[in-house]
Order: structure tokens, then sequence, then C-alpha cells
């Protein structure tokens, strides 16, 4: 280098260059990048065909579930995990002769996909004469990125989700942010890799192998041990309430699925129907601010129109039917469905 | 614009592509070439805030025509030359120090006479900083006193020199060009060779692998130990202070590698501006290999004009004070940073006080292995507690922390276990560089181990490395 040609430190290290021939350095970046594509596309391949993403497993299942309805149906349920694992449309089916399935998916989504499922079921059918959308405490105030959950997971693109009202960008920028992620995990899916390595390096990769069983209905029973200590997780809820920072808005993007949401509601006449999911009792107990705020919000949502309602019960359960803060056991789902089905439909 | 690039943002990649492929077309065609790396240039520091934009021409403008002025200034008309000369320091002093320094010593100023009990009336200027400003006005300055001294002839390209003070690749945080390196390789043909793009890729990747998988990783801990929220974190205050030294580091000189890395893309070689700083021996040894451009350009045009070591012991060590606690300064408008260099003058001084009368000369004939490894763990423990004025918030956080040095914390070992494994690679690597004293040794490898290196360089960023653009360090002195 010119610098180092003149240093007068010869203790210092430089900078020497090396000697290589175009023909040899092609052949090395090539075979760099090469790999790197065929260890992506074997990434993809591992990551869409293994089981051991929940998330993945129960928002694919669902949208296999709609895609596979050949019939309309008298109601539909959307949300979020904890009436994915709660509500049994079996249970309607017997006691009412009433149609219906769960699409309830996870949290993480927020009121996005149920605008998305909604949207999808319109597509083929003709509206349902209700549609019941339950969310947990937790879930309104979520921020969710559209763009980065289509990319992430396995939902079919159909073209109300890639011209996504929800986004801010083009339908080009839509298009290519969703399949750049879909198509690079290895960039894009870090912490999935994250956790399939570490579990890998544990030794514990069959964990991972994890089959979740979601009926024909789409209601997923759940009888494994809790896998997070309810009251562990009561005590950093709480911690977060007394110091004021358990958000209690809900979120823009939340609020914008849901004006679509009860747009549809208006334009196709059905009845919509916004419930809680479930919770631990010792839960409400420190949640009273949060769940106030919560109803203000719900009631001010229900007031625009009058097929559109709001049930504020608190559905909750004892310790021992809890399996987390916000999800019970298989045992206890008949309890919750019952409760909102009395709600629902003795209420005319 | 809405976006600002940073190297590791996609916009950035794009811009570059672009740029890179103009590049190659119309690399023969000097003028042609140099405007497209000139419009590259502008929009991506315009994508920080182009209000900014009017500075950098402002900046090129003055220094262009006072370069041509005192050129034609006959050197008989010594008045004439240094009213130029005063022109170019005067403007760009005076940029920095309402942008940079204004609101700072105002601040100061208000608190000193609160504290004699005077209520001043504080005017403050709600002003951004520029992103970059202390680079490019350092590199316009020197070219202009560098033409004062006749030490090099101004161009008459305007072009050129546009190109010169806002060269991309190192305009928002160096290296501190100089015009008699830059300037004449903008002028000339371009030599692209096979060896120098492979160092050049070689670079862009090691950067790229410091800045993601290591300075932003051990940046968590970082934040956490230094948040002024926090009283006592599960990071302890050593540990702390090593992930930050750590963190600066490889923030920086990844930007460096990066920057250098894709300006020999094009066939321009930019200083090397880190010669493996924590291997120095001595506080001078440090100097030369931490942010050379910068220390280099305050040895030029600071410490020797005020006579350097040439006017007598006192005089050597009040100029060493000076352009430390200016250096440090330069850094940003904050004491810490001006205690951060006055702490590292002082080294200075007592490395020489030290140096000149110590028989440990005699100890390291004897004892070579051990005198080498105790100079150097003496150095860098001075080296890791200037890094705490560094970073610190305040001085009282200063002194919290220093006392917590030497506390025994309990703590689970989780935060130093995390940022040894993110700083290993570094280790390797520099110890390979240490003993081949070659920065670029790994270009030499057998093709299968630099095939292997790659791989896992770029699954490691891919995979592990944090992929929310975070801003460089030194984007903000």
């Amino acid at each position: 280098m010119i610098q180092d040609e003149h240093l007068t430190d010869t203790s210092l290290p430089i900078e020497r260059l090396g000697n290589i021939n175009s023909k040899t350095l092609m052949g090395l970046v090539l075979s760099v990048v090469l790999t790197i594509v065929m260890i992506n596309v074997a990434v993809a391949v591992i990551i869409n065909k293994s089981h051991f993403d929940r998330g993945q497993v129960i928002v694919q299942k669902k949208w296999e579930l709609l895609e596979g309805l050949q019939n309309p149906l008298d109601y539909i349920l959307l949300g979020d995990s904890s009436p994915n694992q709660a509500f049994d449309p079996q249970i309607v089916r017997e006691e009412l002769g009433l149609n219906g399935v769960n699409l309830a998916t996870i949290g993480t989504f927020g009121f996005v996909d149920d605008l998305w499922l909604l949207q999808a079921y319109l597509e083929s059918f003709d509206a349902p004469k209700t549609v019941i959308i339950a969310h947990s405490f937790d879930v309104p105030q979520r921020d969710v990125a559209p763009l980065k959950l289509l990319g992430t997971y396995r939902i079919p693109l159909t073209s109300s989700i890639t011209q996504n009202e929800l986004s801010d960008f083009s339908y080009i920028q839509n298009v290519v942010t969703v399949y750049q992620r879909r198509i690079f995990p290895l960039h894009y899916r870090n912490e999935t890799l994250i956790y399939m390595i570490e579990q890998f390096l544990k030794g514990q990769l069959d964990v991972l192998e994890v089959t979740y069983l979601i009926d024909d209905n789409g209601f997923m029973p759940w009888n494994e041990e809790g896998i997070i200590r309810v009251e562990d997780e009561l005590a950093q809820i709480e911690q977060l309430i007394v110091s004021e920072q358990f958000p209690d808005e809900f979120s823009k993007i939340n609020l914008q699925a849901i004006a679509y949401i009860t747009e549809l509601a208006q334009d196709y006449n059905f009845d919509l129907y916004f419930v809680n999911g479930t919770t631990y009792v010792g839960l409400e107990e420190v949640l009273p601010t949060v769940r106030s705020q919560l109803d203000q919000q719900y009631e001010n949502i229900a007031k625009s129109h009058s097929n559109i309602h709001y049930i504020s019960t608190p559905f909750t359960f004892p310790l021992e039917a809890m399996k987390s803060i916000d999800h019970i056991g298989a045992d206890y789902a008949r309890e919750y469905t019952q409760s909102l089905m009395r709600l629902i439909w003795s209420n005319p | 614009m809405g976006v600002y690039m940073i190297f590791n943002s996609q916009q950035f990649m794009v811009l570059f592509a672009i740029t890179y492929v103009l590049f190659l077309l119309f690399r023969n065609n000097v003028n042609i070439r140099n405007g497209i790396l000139l419009v590259a240039s502008y929009i991506f520091y315009g994508s920080w805030n182009w209000h900014f934009l009017a500075l950098i021409l402002l900046s090129t403008g003055v220094d262009y025509y006072v370069g041509i002025k005192i050129d034609e200034t006959s050197p008989t008309n010594p008045n004439r030359r240094k009213h130029f000369i005063l022109i170019s320091i005067i403007f760009n002093l005076g940029m920095l120090g309402i942008f940079k320094y204004y609101n700072f010593f105002a601040a100061s100023l208000f608190d000193l006479f609160m504290s004699m009990g005077i209520y001043l009336d504080p005017i403050t200027l709600d002003v951004i900083l520029p992103v970059g400003i202390s680079f490019y006005t350092f590199q316009t300055l020197s070219y202009s006193i560098d033409i004062y001294r006749e030490k090099l002839k101004p161009t008459r390209n305007l072009l050129t020199f546009a190109t010169f003070v806002a060269f991309f690749p190192q305009l928002v945080a160096g290296p501190i060009e100089r015009a008699s390196n830059l300037l004449p390789q903008l002028s000339a043909p371009i030599q692209l060779t096979p060896a120098k793009i492979h160092s050049a890729l070689f670079l862009i990747l090691w950067g790229y692998f410091k800045k993601v998988f290591i300075a932003d990783k051990v940046a968590q801990y970082v934040n956490v130990a230094f948040s002024t929220t926090s009283v006592n974190t599960d990071v302890p205050v050593i540990v702390a202070i090593i992930a930050f030294s750590i963190q600066i580091y490889c923030d920086f000189s990844g930007y460096t590698d990066i920057a250098r890395g894709i300006a020999r893309l094009m066939g321009i070689e930019l200083m090397v501006n880190f010669r493996l700083p924590y291997f120095a021996l001595s506080p001078s040894d440090f100097w030369n290999r931490w942010h050379i451009s910068l220390s280099t350009w305050l040895r030029d045009y600071l410490y020797i004009p005020l006579g350097g070591n040439k006017k007598g012991q006192w005089k050597t060590y009040r100029n060493l004070m000076i352009t430390m606690l200016l250096g440090g300064l330069w850094h940003g408008a904050a004491w810490n940073f001006v205690l951060w260099g006055g702490y590292h003058g002082l080294l200075l001084i007592l490395y020489r006080i030290i140096g000149k009368t110590s028989k440990m000369r005699s100890v390291k004939k004897q004892l070579p292995t051990f005198s080498i490894v105790a100079q150097w763990f003496l150095m860098i423990s001075f080296t890791l507690y200037g890094w705490l004025l560094f970073r610190a918030e305040s001085v009282d956080q200063i002194l919290v922390m220093t006392k917590q040095i030497f506390s025994s914390d309990i703590y689970d070992g989780t935060a130093l276990l995390d940022v040894s494994i993110h700083a290993l690679p570094l280790l390797i690597m520099q110890i390979a560089q240490v003993r081949s004293k070659d920065l670029l040794m790994m270009t030499k490898q057998k093709l299968w181990i630099q095939f292997t290196v790659s791989i896992i360089l770029l699954l490691l960023i891919l995979i592990y490395g944090h992929h929310e653009t975070t801003e460089f360090i030194y984007f903000q002195f």
C-alpha cells in the first residue's frame, strides 16, 4: 500500500497484497456464493418441512382448513392461541346444530390475520351469520408488522393480502418484502435458525418435531403439562402493571385491521362479536385498570354499528385449568365454549 | 428522502451496486467517472438530511477557491497568503464550532455562571449535528493548509475536488484523507488488479463481520451497563468496559474496513486507519495504531505547529496535552471526551517521563517475554479505563463505575461468556495478523482455508448478525 511503503515503524503490522490471478479469484468468489445459496435453499426446505415451530404449524393448518372448506358456515371464530385451544366447534354443533370452524391462530398476528382469514373466506362463500373474534388481554396492544409475518409464516398470498391495505408500501414493495423473507430464510429467519441450532447442539432436535393435533373443526386440544409457570408469569405482569409499563392502548395496526373488519361486517351484514380469551382468575385481580381501558376501546368500536358487539365478560379459570396465564387445558374447553355459546346465541 | 444509508442497509447496497456498474462502464473517462462518484456521494449524504448538502457544497466551494487563491499569490506576499488560509481556517472551524460545539459551550458557560450565582440568559441554537462534519472539515482544512505550506498544488478541476471532499466510502466516518493521497488517484486512470479486488472483498467481509456480528451484539451489554437508569445490572462494570472496548473497535474499524474495501474495489486506496491497536505496548504505540488518520492529522496540523518536541521538555508536554485535549473534544461536544483526551495526554506525558529515566530496558533484555506481556497488560488496562471515560454518560457515572471496577460482583457470567464468544473470532484473526505482521494475511492462506473462513463469516453474519441496521458509532463525531 502507498502509505505502508513509507511506514517507518517496522514493528507495526502492514498490508501486503497477495498474488492471485483472476481465474482463481473468480472461482473462490463463485464457490463461496454458490455454497451460501445452497445452504440457504437447504434451510428453506428444512424450515418449510419441519413442524418444530408451533406458530407456523397452527397458522398453516388454519389456512389449510379454510382452503379445504366445501360449504358455507353459520359462523367462524377468529383470534389468537387462547381461543385456539379453548373453543371447540363440535360442542356448538352438538348443542345448537350450528356449523362453524375455529380459525384462531396466534397472538403475534393481532387482528391482522383475522382480517386476512375473513377476507379469504368471503372470497369463497357468502358471509356467515356470525363472526366471533376472541383475543387475549395482551393482544390488542401488540404492534404487528404484517409484511414480516407474511414473509415468515406460510400464508397463501391471496390478492387481498398482497394488495394489503395494512401496508403503507406499494404493491411491488409488499411482494418483494414478502418474497425476500421467504426465499432467504438464512438472513430473515435467524431466530428460528438460532433456536434450531441451539436445540441441535443440546441434542434435543427431536423435541422440535412435536406435532400439534388440530381437529377438523380447527380446535387444538392442549393436554401437555404447563410449559410456562403461571405464577411466575403473573408476577411479571403484575410488576409491569405496577410500574405502569403494561400497555393498555390498542396498537395502530390493530385498530386499522379492526376498522376493515367492521367495514366488512357492515358491507356483508353479519353479526360481529368481539370477545375475550381465557385467563387465569388470579390475573383478573391485578388487571382491572388495564381491563377497563380495553373494555372502553372495544365498546367504542362496538358503538359504530348495530351488528357489532362486544362481550366484556372475562372468562376466568382456576390454576389447575391453566397451561399458561391465558391458555387452558383441553378438559376446560367445554366450559369456555359453552359460556361463549350462551352469551352469543341465547341473546337474540 | 426518508431512508438514511449506512453500509449495512439495503438502500446503500442498491446505491453501491448501481454506482459500481456505472463506474466500471465509464472508468476510463475521469470526468464522467468522478461525476458518477459525486452524484452517488451526494445521494448518500443527502439521504441523512438533504439540508446538510448545503454545508458540504459550501465547504467544497470555499476551500477550492482558497486553494487556488493561495497558489496564485506569490510567496513574496505572505500576508495575502495568510489572509486566504485564515478564510479556510475560520470557515471550517467556524462551521464546526456552530454545528458541533455552540450548544455545548453555551451550556457550559451557563453552568459556570450559575455556579457563581450569576444567571445568564442562555441563547442556544437548536441545531442538528450534520453527519460526518468533523471528518470532511478536517479533510478540506488540510488541503488548504498543505497548499499554504507549498506541499501541494491545488486542483483546478472543481469536479475532482468536490469528489475528493464528498467521496462516499469515507465521507461520514473517515479515514480523514489527505489531498496528496486521494486527489491524484481521482485524477489518474484506475488500476484494478485481481489482488486488489481480492483484498477489497476480504476487507468488506471482515468489516461487516466486525460490525454486525461483534460490535452490534456486544453493544447490547454495553447499553444496559451504561444506561443512566440502570443502577445494578447483571453486567459487571469490568465486563461492560471490555465489551465497549470491543464494540468501539469493531464498530469503527469495521466501518473503516468496509470503506477501504469499497474504495479499493474502485481502484482507490484509502489510508490504513487501524493497526491492531489493542496490541500496543505504550501510549505512543497506541496512537500509532488507533484512528491513524486523525492522530497523524493532529500531529501534522496541531502538535508540530505548536512546536512539537523541539522546544524543550515542558513545552513538549504542554503541546501533547493541548493536542490530546482537542483530539478528545473532536470526538464530541461533551466533557467526558475532553477528559478522555486529557487522560491520554497524561499517559503520553508520563510515558515520555518514565521512558527517559526507565531502567526497564535492562529488565527487557533479560526477560523480554515477561517484559512485553507486562507492558501489554499495563497498556491495555490503561486503554480500557480510558474507554470508561469515553463511554460514560456523566462524570458521576465515571466515579460510580470506577469504584465498582474493584468491587467483587457476583453474577452468573452469562454476559462475559457471550461477549467472549463474540470476540473470539476477532482474537483468532488478530493473533494471526500479529504473528504474520500482515493485516491481509487471510488473503494469502490456502484456498480451502479462505473458502471455509468466508463461509463461516458469512453464515455468522447472516444467522447471528443483528439485522436491524444500527448506525456506526463514529458517525456522530
